[in-house]
């Protein structure tokens, strides 16, 4: 797996969330909305898609907008080529490689367990539970 | 119309007249699965093909599986986005409707970063989601479309709705420029089929009405439904053969350009086969066809055709051939028509089979929808100039009572019956036409058959009634016949029976026309025209058969008799038969104008031989009339009462003095001396001489001089060599002392001139039994038949050979002279105008034997009157 996708794994995604949020960016690359909205999309809980989108725009992956002065933030793809790379590799890994995939996930479970019995459990993306 | 943009659906664009007007909202409005992202979706694609860069928002639908979506019909998407052209934004309503109304809106700043022309938005459905009051969702969605169009995008927004009431009551249609309704509806067959209508189009015209919508291979298809248009009826050039010989007869000559033929017939009566044979003959001969099928495949169609002999494999390679096969089950038929008009564009089609209308029924059509369709497509192929065959099943296999339950035969210009018959225990094919605009079409039936060379019609059931009800029964024909004399009468009526008994359907009843030519001339005249004659032979006098051939009222013969068989006939009567390179009339009977005499009387006054001239006549008659014991003998007798007798007996008079009525060269003839001589004889037989009784003139009927000749009152008697042979039997007391001569000549005469005479049979065209009357016609000229009618005091035969035939010359040894005289007899049809001037040598003739005009008066009125007819 590539180094920068791993690093991406740990520092950024962090967590299943994450890498759903990430995932779909690089495959809807136009996308333009809330977290609310994101949320419904991916079917996940709004806080948690927020504290993930915040995490991307932190990595430089996504850029965030404020609107409505403030009232709410919405997110769209980095415009740095640098970001759509790092998109498409992580999508690679994990969409067309088996065992990169299963890479990723441990990634994810070691970085959930390290960070406490706190976080949510739930479904990988495969179908894997902890 | 340079101004609209085009949807990139070509039927669509249609039904909008042109597209839509740039900076315009378009509302596509459907229940779920109708099509509405993709007909989006193709108007964003089709922007981005002509330089129009587009967008698409998706407010629900992943942008990835609308990328995956349209990858099916070839588009994509990741291509154009990648180029610049297209960006599929995965948004919600609210901050779309936020990105696009604010100073700083990043969906505002794209359109004109990327120059966007065309956007979709999938689908407004969802701005409720933003809107807490109706009055605030009118306000959002009121705000987005101007906002689109001040971004001077040209959009197409879709929205969901639950059914067909739903139609016609959201604000958004008032707010749209444009509405689009889609449904997706389940038919009579229970197959769903996709609609769609054009509700509103604000400043433009457009089509009305629910029209087919397939998503096809390549994306969205729209099939407008074809209006009536006016379609080009009439087409020069000459009829399209079917390809069947009898079928264009028939037809009277083939199939009208660009007429529409129903072909109507029960299953498995031959209908497809006549389709083929209407396409394959067509493109054989250049005119290349369409064979639209739906239960057939085209190879089994191909196959069918080439097991009849027609290379519809080649034909097909070389274009000219196109077999078209559409399921009855799933049909569109606005689709079909679609498909129909652009394959007969590509190849030039000019004949087109749909077989069968009877199967565009089952595509869910009601009775009047199929009936709307098979007049558009009619409408469709006739603006092609195509002409069309549109088969039908009738659903009886005998009898009947409708040709389609869709009265579908009041749109065609023809119908083509086809039905299965019951005859004598045997079931045997049936085709009539039923209907033919503007056609003079056989009206029987035929029976058909069908063998490894294709379908055959053969002539006309005859002697039968009621074959296309399912209920046959026999009936009389009438056939008639000339007879000259009593006995001739009879054996013509023993000739009837004969062929009777091996015609067993006819029951003939015989027609014996008028003694007098001109009467029977008017009831010939009468069957030739009426729309259907009683009488199945028409006799044809010679000296009038010109016009009847005219009259275009007599059924062709050319291939009635063999060449052999015809070259038997004296050739100036077998060629009065012909008109205009064809046989009309085939000769049954020959005569010519004879001079009859008493041998016996005329040893017995010391005469070698019979008269030679004139002035021989006048001694020879006076010198047994006057020395004779019998009181009553007649001197003369000619035809001299006002018919067509009496211009032969002139006619005779005025050739053997060397006069004419024109002569050779074309000048005006009835030169003076001779003219005079032959007028002053005539009359000074009967006021002079007194050889001829006075009251000849006023003959009743014709038949007087004849009798008086057979009963043997009379010397001379100029007439037909018939009256000869009527003395031949038994009973008459000059049996055996009757010679025959030809006409005395006069003064200025050189040669003994005569006129041609005969009779032929012709068939009219209303003939009810016309294969019968053509038998009848065959066994009547038969040279065995007309022999039989010499050897029994008939008239003449028209066989050349018979008048040296030992048995007939045995019978009557005159034959022998009677052929010298008849080759060098003279055709009164070489007269211009020959009907009006006999009219007027009768008038003027007839006045003269009555005394009441002198012989040069009679000449200035016959010269003057023939110069006006003639134009001489």
């Amino acid at each position: 797996m590539d180094a920068r996708v791993a690093e991406f794994i740990t520092k950024h995604a962090q967590n299943l969330i994450g890498l759903d949020v990430a995932l779909f960016f690089q495959a809807n690359p136009q996308t333009f909305d809330t977290a609310e909205g994101l949320a419904r999309r991916t079917h996940r809980d709004v806080d948690q898609v927020r504290l993930a989108l915040e995490r991307l725009a932190e990595g430089r992956v996504l850029d965030v907008f404020s609107r409505s002065e403030g009232r709410y933030q919405c997110y769209a793809l980095a415009r740095d080529p640098a970001a759509w790379d790092l998109l498409c590799s992580l999508s690679e890994a994990y969409v067309d490689d088996l065992d990169s995939r299963k890479q990723i996930v441990r990634l994810l479970m070691r970085r959930r367990r390290e960070d406490g019995p706190n976080q949510p459990v739930t479904d990988g993306p495969d179908g894997s539970s902890n | 119309m340079s101004e609209l943009i085009s949807t990139g659906i070509e039927g669509l664009d249609v039904l909008l007249a042109g597209g839509l007007r740039p900076g315009t909202c378009a509302l596509i409005e459907g229940q779920p699965g109708t099509g509405k992202t993709t007909i989006g979706s193709q108007f964003v694609y089709d922007g981005c093909n002509h330089a129009e860069p587009g967008i698409i928002v998706t407010f629900e639908e992943f942008p990835e599986q609308i990328y995956a979506d349209v990858a099916k019909f070839g588009w994509d998407l990741r291509e154009l986005e990648q180029r610049g052209l297209l960006k599929v934004i995965c948004t919600s309503p609210d901050v779309f409707l936020e990105e696009l109304s604010s100073a700083d809106g990043i969906i505002d700043a794209m359109i004109r970063e990327m120059g966007a022309r065309r956007i979709l938005v999938d689908s407004v459905s969802h701005l409720l989601q933003v809107a807490e009051t109706p009055k605030e969702l009118r306000s959002q969605v009121y705000g987005m479309f101007n906002g689109l169009k001040r971004a001077g995008l040209t959009s197409m927004l879709t929205k969901e709705i639950s059914g067909p009431d739903s139609v016609g009551a959201a604000f958004e249609e008032y707010m749209a420029d444009t509405v689009i309704n889609l449904v997706f509806e389940i038919g009579a067959d229970y197959y769903r089929r996709r609609y769609i209508e054009v509700l509103k189009c604000r400043g433009q015209n457009h089509f009305y009405g629910k029209h087919t919508l397939k998503l096809g291979s390549h994306g969205a298809e729209v099939y407008p439904r074809r209006a009536d248009r006016p379609a080009c009826m009439h087409q020069p050039g000459p009829p399209l053969s079917t390809g069947i010989d009898g079928l264009d007869d028939m037809l009277a000559g083939g199939i009208k350009r660009g007429q529409a033929i129903l072909v109507a017939g029960s299953a498995g009566v031959g209908k497809t086969s006549l389709g083929l044979s209407f396409a394959c003959a067509g493109a054989a001969a250049g005119e290349p066809g369409v064979y639209v099928s739906f239960q057939e495949p085209p190879d089994a169609l191909a196959v069918l055709a080439e097991g009849f002999g027609m290379p519809a494999e080649r034909l097909q390679r070389e274009n000219k051939l196109s077999f078209m096969h559409f399921p009855p089950v799933h049909l569109r038929t606005d689709e079909l028509m679609a498909q129909l008009e652009r394959r007969v564009t590509e190849i030039g089609a000019q004949r087109v089979v749909i077989d069968s209308i009877t199967d565009l029924a089952l595509a869910g059509q009601d009775t009047r929808r199929l009936r709307e369709t098979v007049y558009i497509l009619c409408s469709m192929l006739k603006q092609h100039c195509v002409t069309s065959m549109l088969i039908s099943e009738v659903p009886e296999l005998f009898g009947q009572s409708y040709v389609t339950s869709e009265h579908i035969s009041i749109i065609a210009d023809g119908v083509i019956l086809m039905k299965y018959v019951e005859m004598e225990s045997e079931i045997q094919r049936a085709i009539s036409v039923l209907k033919m605009r503007g056609s003079d079409h056989d009206k029987g039936i035929r029976r058909f058959t069908i063998d490894g060379s294709g379908v055959h019609v053969h002539s006309r059931f005859e002697g039968t009634e009621g074959l296309m009800a399912g209920r046959t029964r026999p009936v009389s024909i009438t056939l008639s016949v000339r007879s000259f004399t009593e006995i001739d009468e009879h054996h013509n009526q023993e000739l009837l029976t004969r062929f009777a008994q091996v015609h067993p359907r006819v029951a003939p009843v015989s027609v014996s026309l008028p003694y007098n030519p001109d009467e029977a001339r008017t009831t010939v005249e009468g069957a030739l025209a009426a729309e259907t004659s009683e009488l199945a032979v028409a006799p044809l006098c010679l000296y009038w058969m010109p016009e009847m051939l005219e009259s275009g009222r007599l059924i062709p013969l050319d291939h009635l008799l063999a060449d052999d068989e015809l070259a038997e006939h004296i050739p100036e009567l077998l060629e009065a038969g012909r008109h205009d390179g064809r046989l009309y009339a085939i000769p049954a009977l020959a005569a010519c104008g004879v001079l009859l005499y008493r041998k016996d009387l005329l040893e017995e006054f010391g005469f070698d031989g019979p008269p030679g001239t004139w002035d021989e006549l006048i001694t020879q008659a006076r010198t047994i009339v006057e020395g004779s014991k019998e009181e009553e003998l007649i001197g003369y007798q000619f035809p001299a009462y006002m018919y067509e007798g009496l211009t032969t007996s002139f006619l005779q008079n005025l050739w053997s003095n060397d006069g004419d009525i024109v002569t050779e060269d074309g000048q005006l003839g009835l030169q003076p001396e001779q003219t005079l001589e032959a007028l002053t004889f005539m009359r000074d037989l009967i006021h002079v001489h007194g050889l001829v009784p006075q009251n000849m003139v006023s003959a009743a009927h014709g038949l007087e001089p004849q009798r008086d000749f057979i009963e043997g009152r009379t010397v001379f008697l100029t007439l037909l060599p018939s009256v000869a042979q009527a003395a031949q039997q038994l009973e008459s007391p000059v049996r055996g002392k009757i010679g025959i001569t030809g006409p005395p000549m006069g003064p200025h005469g050189t040669q003994s001139r005569t006129f041609l005479s005969g009779w032929s049979y012709g068939v009219p065209v209303g003939a009810r039994a016309p294969e019968t009357a053509r038998q009848f016609i065959r066994f009547m000229t038969d040279p065995q038949v007309q022999k039989e009618r010499a050897l029994r005091g008939g008239p003449l035969p028209t066989i050349e050979r018979l008048y040296s035939d030992p048995e007939v010359l045995a019978f009557n040894p005159d034959y022998q002279h009677i052929r010298g005289m008849l080759r060098t007899a003279r055709r009164r049809a070489d007269i211009p105008s020959y009907p009006q001037v006999s009219k007027l040598i009768q008038r003027h003739l007839y006045s003269l034997l009555r005394a009441e005009t002198s012989p040069e008066q009679c000449l200035e009125a016959l010269r003057s009157g023939v110069a006006e007819i003639t134009g001489r």
